[in-house]
């Protein structure tokens, strides 16, 4: 019984694909996905990445994977890892995988300087908040999210 | 009109300092606010940085200031912006910057084909609830951010 965790690469922007969408349907967003393998091989492994993704494998099998990528805190001066995807198929969670790929980013944290790591999660994923709350991580309840795109965004820009 | 904006330059670190803790003051976080000139310099110094600055002027004064970083979403694909923090100083608040940095971000995105613009909100923040919705921003209630740092990050990392 094994478990690998290592970068993606340059060709498994299909699989990292596949990940996002099964990741959209566990959190009823499915509509919302339009991307392509294209953006994402181009967003992973293109001139100058937008992302970065890591797999995990369980016995050789695509387990799950982490896509993440640096943001920076203008309150602490410094840059950070901001997680956008994580996600362990149905049939491999309660193995660690999850906790496993979150350790790995922890531990790039320190190495890289990074004071802090930071994630979303939909507030009626109660499996996933408390695997979260187990690992010492805390909730920003206080948040509120705004987004404009579409129509909106270019009725603003003009 | 006796708005201008323009984009933070070199040299620009010490205004931006004093516009970013004072949303900090206002927010409360006071004591998170560790950041030093030194610190935003090397962002505003690099022309291939991941974020930027705007500062707005009032009759050619430094009034505010919005700051964005490139972010990614899966889901779509695209690029998009996040706008971590917008701040107009207490004496020239009530002039329309805080809606004219808003739509110079806006502007920026659309010109980097970014697909949104993204940021946060205290919850108890009617007032500036008030002018996203105005401006037409999607509001998510239903969104809760995590943060892992400090001991707990490095327990998780060990």
């Amino acid at each position: 019984m094994s478990l690998e965790i290592r970068a993606a690469c340059p060709g498994e922007e299909g699989l990292a694909l596949g990940f996002i969408r099964k990741l959209a349907d566990y959190e009823k967003l499915a509509h919302e996905v339009t991307a392509t393998a294209e953006d994402l091989r181009e967003a992973l492994f293109g001139p100058s990445p937008r992302c970065h993704c890591d797999l995990a494998f369980w016995n050789g099998e695509p387990a799950g994977f982490a896509l993440w990528f640096y943001n920076f805190s203008t309150f602490a001066g410094k840059a950070g890892i901001y997680l956008e995807d994580l996600f362990v198929e149905p049939h491999l969670r309660g193995k660690g995988i999850g906790k496993a790929l979150l350790k790995g980013l922890a531990r790039r944290c320190l190495a890289e300087g990074l004071p802090r790591l930071q994630w979303w999660v939909l507030d009626w994923n109660a499996p996933s908040i408390a695997v979260y709350k187990a690992l010492g991580a805390k909730p920003m309840e206080e948040w509120t999210v705004f987004r404009v795109s579409g129509p909106e965004l270019e009725a603003l820009a003009s | 009109m006796s708005i201008s904006i323009r984009p933070a330059v070199d040299g620009d670190g010490p205004i931006l300092i004093a516009m970013v803790r004072e949303l900090a003051v206002h927010h409360g976080f006071e004591e998170s606010f560790v950041a030093r000139p030194e610190d935003y310099e090397r962002f505003l110094a690099d022309p291939h940085a991941l974020n930027g600055a705007l500062i707005a002027e009032w009759n050619g004064e430094p009034a505010g200031c919005a700051t964005w970083q490139r972010a990614y979403q899966t889901f779509l694909g695209r690029e998009t912006l996040y706008l971590e923090d917008i701040s107009v100083l207490p004496a020239f608040r009530r002039r329309g910057i805080a809606t004219a940095l808003l739509k110079a971000v806006a502007r920026l995105a659309v010109e980097r084909r970014a697909a949104a613009v993204g940021w946060l909100m205290m919850g108890w923040n009617s007032e500036a609830r008030g002018l996203y919705e105005k401006l037409g921003a999607t509001i998510y209630d239903g969104n809760s951010s995590c943060k892992l740092t400090g001991e707990a990050l490095e327990r998780l990392a060990r």
